[in-house]
């Protein structure tokens, strides 16, 4: 059986938005030289880092997610030529955005990866794993305030399931 | 000024130019103005233009007001330079052509940020902070300006940074969080903030829309800076400071502190004004190999 | 309510070893939607086909997850399976939990938590998958080939030979393009019109290909595989089914002026063929010159031709074609202005727009500053070329004398970011170290000097090419050349020699001046036409520099030769035929299948900002006007072209709300997929 990964009191949950071209081969070619990284991460596959749209972050946020990756092909080597370049600057203005609201931008990690670049993969993760790690649960998204209704709705739907 | 503004009107309904005329009268009490619509010659002295003319007259341009120009052809409109620019930013994005508006320019000195400050006069008390760093008081594009339109230079940024936005910048993480909770925190989502805004154009706004819900309907925590972030993020670049946003909002949120400060990145980044440019593409939609990166790893 | 089924791969040990897969499966087993669970060893093998086959027959399963390896792996392997069984293949999804997940981490109680994670957001993702038709158009196997030089020569060839129907347009009277020109070719000395006529003659008689020569594309409308063309053919006055080619026309007209292909070095009569290979080899009155045309005088070309196919009443004509693929092969120029920098004369076809006779008189021809006998590299080839205008005696343009000492200057507008372009023309030092063996070879005695930056010369037989050029007496002079000025009949060079730090003069009979290659003077123009994209120099952009050097941004059309970036001979061939392998490949199907994976508009909702039409990098976002039951206008929205759309979703997210949405990307579908997001550690 494998070495036991260290087990912390605190593990952040991470959500990363890829692109299939570059970034997600990136962290597969990751898996197929065995290399690893902390497991802490959740993938989601889209065409493009172009197709990452805030809602996403935003939601993940929302869902609990203490940190976010957003990751795609480096400039220049869009698939689609271009995508990436929007994204850059979709993602410049979030941050600001984000940053203006004082929501925390440490948590959002915006990496150019290619496909071969399976170690600069891992590193991300790891380091990222680690700095949020150090952050603490998200507690700007955490403290929750209910909303009753909802509750309610929720409470409902169990009832009849 | 006003009699120009009004002859001007006047011909315009006469010689059936335009359907009707969208400018501001004397409004329910000596402290108001209201926005009209002279559709009548006869009507045309109900016209006025002082600093109290503070509402955002190009939101009944937008499309989604369509109601009120039913049938008309064209239509003519008293505008402040800020006005103009966000009639500009309409015809940029396609919600308005050139030749369906006539406009009626007006010169600016600025305008009371609210009703209710309005003392008989103008003064730093109670200017509308939009009115600090305007250079558009000349406005740009215009179909008729009482009397001659001094050449202005444009090109610079924007002069100053609003005190609120750079109050808040000058804040801790922490404390800037704080406020907007609080802030937020009285938020009911009636989403006012939206409806007054010229350029929340969008048949189906996204926060209505529901297959998927992104932005989640109840006006709890999340679902309040879910709208929030979510508007000042449709507003990049297209937001032209009117400030209808803040003055609309019955609980006294400034929401349009986000759109301040989204200006200024979008001018340090992008160097992009909204609304000065027919043919200009907004920042978010456009981009340059070279943009800025310092934050990608 | 769904009927999902999950398929969990042990992948022998590959996937076992870290990861339980039966808890995964009963953990799936639990989830909302799924009715039929698989863990077994090898889900790719037969068996585990067979088994994915009849649960989803058996079960009428609705959509299945594949837990196992990457989808690049095997997403289509599965996706074909259910397509067998009868389910929609766009209803499989794979949850990555080898190459993610087990191969990455050693722990297995670890490995299970985040599989079961990675199969939930799946279950609720595919949820909303949309079961999708790929999309069947039709296709027009017909090609167009714009330019007639050598690329647009090499791929109309290799297409028609195998089999398919192609048009030329070129818009010059003949084919050629500079190639032509050019007298021998480096590294093998070859002569140019040797190999070139032969290909010409071949294009003309292919019963598969239709030459337009003298023509223009003025329009290019749809998509992949549905082009349609609209060609301006330009009146020749000359009826071709009539034309034999006699000659008898042009040898008796009496007027002329300078010749375009000879670079303004000669004279041609007004009914003209460019040069006396071309082909088609039928005549064209230049309509701008012509007095019967312009004034009604003269006419003699009429009166002596035999067959009689001169008509002065001819009009242009607009012909409209369907093709369903196109290949760009619109070459090059030399840069236009620079003789300018350089003092030298510049022959007056080389402006930009077309002078009248009176601006063309005043032009000074010598003198004042201009000096004649600074020539360019084209015109240095019609020096030394057997059929230009001085029979490949190597003469000065100013007087005819035969040069004594010939200074080439390479660089000029290359590499020069101030008064040129940035990049390197590549065939510059190849072709100067040609012309001074040719101009050595026909001047026995002729000092040759080269002043250069650095020899680059990467091609196979290209160094040793110019070794020879040196062996041979050239004298190479690393350096840059500071002014050129009249001495006498002579010009006087003043330049410096970077090795020895020394400034040399030479007094030259003639420069010549190895130019910057740069687009044609309409580059941009034409790819607005054709709606292709290009760089800032105007040289047409491949798709992806590397894997896609052949793909304009727009499907289905191609690049060859030098309009996309400099090049020579051998190279743009080898484009033009890995084109013409392109547009074979294209045609290789009877229909046009295209991947569902495309964006679609929800045009009630879409409010027309066009945020998505500027954003589109392939242009396949239409505008379109909406009307209602009376036929009246009711609204404008925008609508995807499926031909055209790749599927990278950069509308989806510029439009603020949510009107376009890439299918198989849906909102939903990753609304789904982040809200199954429960990030359990173990
Ligand atoms: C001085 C000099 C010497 C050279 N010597 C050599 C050598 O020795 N060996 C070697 O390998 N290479 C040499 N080259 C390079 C060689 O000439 C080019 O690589 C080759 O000619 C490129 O061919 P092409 O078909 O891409 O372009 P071109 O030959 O430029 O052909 C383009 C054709 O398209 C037509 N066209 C353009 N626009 C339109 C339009 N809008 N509509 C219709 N038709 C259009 C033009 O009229 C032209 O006929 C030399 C180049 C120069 C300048
Ligand atoms: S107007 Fe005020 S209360 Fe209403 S949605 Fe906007 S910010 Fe919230
Ligand atoms: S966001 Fe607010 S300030 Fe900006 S244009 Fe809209 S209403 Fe005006
Ligand atoms: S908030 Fe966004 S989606 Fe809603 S109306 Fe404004 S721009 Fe449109
Ligand atoms: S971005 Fe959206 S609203 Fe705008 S034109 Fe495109 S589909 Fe329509
Ligand atoms: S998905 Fe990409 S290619 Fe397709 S229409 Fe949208 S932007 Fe264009």
């Amino acid at each position: 059986m494998g070495k036991k990964i260290e087990r912390h009191a605190f593990e952040p949950k991470i959500m990363a938005f890829v692109c299939k071209w570059c970034t997600y081969s990136g962290a597969d070619l990751a898996g197929t030289s065995r290399m690893d990284y902390s497991p802490n991460v959740r993938m989601v596959r889209l065409p493009c880092s172009g197709r990452i749209d805030p809602q996403f972050m935003i939601k993940a946020f929302e869902q609990g997610a203490d940190g976010v990756v957003v990751s795609g092909c480096h400039p220049g080597d869009c698939h689609y030529n271009e995508g990436n370049y929007y994204a850059r600057r979709r993602n410049t203005a979030f941050r600001e955005l984000m940053d203006f609201n004082g929501i925390d931008i440490e948590r959002i990690e915006f990496s150019w990866i290619s496909a071969a670049e399976a170690i600069k993969w891992t590193e991300v993760i790891d380091n990222f794993t680690d700095k949020v790690r150090e952050l603490g649960p998200h507690a700007q998204y955490s403290d929750d305030v209910v909303d009753p209704y909802a509750e309610f709705l929720v409470q409902k739907d169990r009832e009849t399931a | 000024m006003i009699e120009q503004i009004r002859n001007q009107a006047r011909q315009l309904l006469e010689n059936g130019e335009v359907d009707v005329v969208i400018g501001y009268a004397e409004g329910s009490d000596p402290t108001r103005t209201t926005p009209v619509f002279v559709r009548k010659p006869e009507d045309v002295d109900r016209l006025i233009y002082d600093a109290r003319c503070i509402n955002s007259l190009p939101l009944y341009l937008n499309k989604r007001h369509e109601y009120t120009k039913k049938g008309w052809k064209k239509t003519g409109i008293i505008g402040k330079g800020c006005d103009i620019r966000a009639i500009t930013q309409l015809i940029a994005e396609n919600q308005l052509r050139r030749d369906e508006v006539y406009i009626l320019g007006v010169p600016c000195e600025g305008v009371v940020s609210h009703f209710e400050k309005w003392d008989g006069s103008l003064h730093d008390g109670n200017r509308a902070s939009k009115c600090t760093d305007c250079d558009v008081m000349i406005p740009l594009d215009t179909d008729f300006f009482p009397g001659e339109k001094p050449e202005v230079d444009r090109s610079g940024p924007y002069k100053v940074t609003s005190p609120k936005v750079a109050n808040l910048m000058g804040m801790e993480n922490d404390q800037r969080f704080a406020f907007w909770r609080d802030d937020f925190d009285r938020c009911f989502k009636c989403y006012a903030c939206r409806e007054v805004c010229p350029h929340c154009s969008c048949n189906v706004c996204i926060t209505d829309e529901t297959t998927p819900s992104w932005i989640d309907p109840a006006a709890h925590k999340k679902g309040v800076f879910s709208w929030h972030l979510t508007r000042a993020m449709h507003l990049v670049g297209r937001c032209t400071g009117c400030g209808e946003c803040t003055r609309a909002c019955p609980m006294d949120i400034q929401v349009d502190l986000f759109n301040q400060r989204m200006k200024e990145i979008v001018q340090e980044n992008y160097g992009y004004k909204s609304g000065y440019s027919l043919e200009e593409k907004h920042p978010l939609i456009t981009y340059k190999v070279d943009d800025r990166e310092d934050f990608i790893k | 309510m769904a009927k999902i089924g999950v398929f969990v791969c042990q992948c022998g040990n590959n996937i076992a070893r870290t990861v339980d897969t039966a808890a995964v499966a009963k953990d799936a087993s639990e989830q909302n939607g799924v009715v039929h669970v698989e863990d077994y060893k090898f889900m790719c093998s037969a068996p585990g086909q067979e088994m994915f086959k009849k649960a989803i027959k058996e079960k009428g399963l609705d959509a299945c997850i594949v837990a196992a390896c990457s989808p690049k792996m095997h997403e289509a392997t599965f996706r074909k399976a259910a397509e067998a069984a009868g389910l929609n293949p766009f209803k499989v999804e794979i949850a990555n939990i080898r190459e993610q997940c087990s191969w990455v981490h050693d722990d297995k109680e670890i490995g299970t938590a985040k599989s079961k994670d990675l199969t939930h957001m799946m279950i609720e993702r595919i949820k909303f998958n949309r079961p999708l038709e790929r999309y069947v158009m039709p296709l027009t196997k017909r090609t167009l080939i714009l330019g007639g030089g050598i690329a647009g020569i090499q791929a109309a060839l290799d297409l028609a030979n195998a089999g398919i129907e192609v048009h030329i347009v070129e818009r010059e009277p003949s084919l050629g393009g500079n190639m032509a020109r050019l007298s021998e070719t480096f590294p093998t000395l070859d002569c140019s019109q040797c190999i070139m006529t032969p290909k010409m003659v071949e294009v003309l008689d292919h019963p598969l290909i239709t030459v337009h020569a003298y023509a223009e594309l003025q329009k290019l409308e749809g998509f992949i595989g549905n082009f349609r063309a609209t060609i301006l053919q330009k009146a020749k006055f000359v009826i071709d089914d009539l034309c034999t080619g006699c000659g008898e026309c042009w040898e008796k007209c009496p007027f002329s002026v300078e010749s375009e292909f000879e670079m303004g070095l000669v004279k041609r009569p007004i009914i003209y063929i460019p040069f006396p290979q071309a082909v088609p080899t039928v005549p064209v009155i230049d309509k701008t010159e012509c007095p019967k045309i312009l004034k009604d005088k003269c006419g003699l070309c009429a009166q002596v031709c035999g067959p009689d196919c001169i008509d002065f009443t001819q009009q242009d004509e607009i012909k409209e074609i369907e093709f369903g693929a196109v290949i760009v092969a619109t070459g090059f120029q030399l840069m236009p202005n620079v003789y300018r920098e350089y003092g030298g004369w510049r022959p007056p076809h080389m402006t930009p727009k077309k002078l009248t006779k009176k601006e063309r008189a005043a032009l000074p021809r010598s003198g004042a500053g201009r000096l004649v006998d600074v020539i360019n590299g084209l015109e240095f080839e019609r020096l030394a070329s057997a059929s230009g205008p001085t029979g490949g005696q190597i003469r000065r343009p100013s007087d005819g004398k035969i040069p004594e000492t010939v200074v080439f200057i390479a660089c000029v507008g290359s590499r020069d970011c101030n008064k040129g372009v940035e990049y390197c023309s590549k065939i510059c030092c190849m072709y100067t170290a040609k012309h001074t063996m040719l101009y050595q070879h026909s001047v026995h005695h002729g000092k040759a000097y080269v002043f250069y930056m650095d020899i680059r010369a990467g091609g196979k037989g290209y160094e040793e090419f110019i070794n020879r050029a040196q062996n041979e007496g050239a004298q190479y002079i690393r350096g840059r050349v500071s002014r050129l000025s009249k001495k006498g009949d002579k010009i006087l060079v003043k330049g410096a020699d970077t090795l020895t730090g020394q400034a040399v003069d030479v007094e030259a009979d003639m420069v010549v001046l190895a130019t910057a290659m740069v687009p044609q003077g309409d580059a941009e123009e034409t790819a607005q036409i054709l709606g292709i994209g290009y760089d800032k120099h105007g040289f047409y952009s491949e798709q992806h520099p590397k894997l896609m050097p052949v793909d304009s941004s727009t499907g289905g059309i191609f690049l060859a030769g030098t309009c996309q970036g400099v090049k020579d001979i051998p190279e743009t061939v080898a484009q033009a035929s890995a084109a013409a392998s392109k547009v074979l490949a294209l045609f290789s199907k009877e229909e046009l299948q295209r991947d569902p994976e495309v964006a679609i508009v929800d045009q009630e909702k879409c409010m027309n900002c066009w945020d998505c039409v500027t954003v589109c990098p392939y242009l396949a976002i239409d505008r379109v006007e909406l009307k209602d039951r009376n036929g009246n206008f009711r609204k404008w929205a925008a609508q995807v072209n499926p031909g055209l759309c790749q599927g990278c979703g950069l509308c989806n997210t510029a439009c603020r709300s949510k009107s376009i949405e890439l299918q198989g990307y849906t909102n939903e579908q990753v609304y789904a997929q982040i809200t199954a997001f429960g990030g359990e550690f173990v």
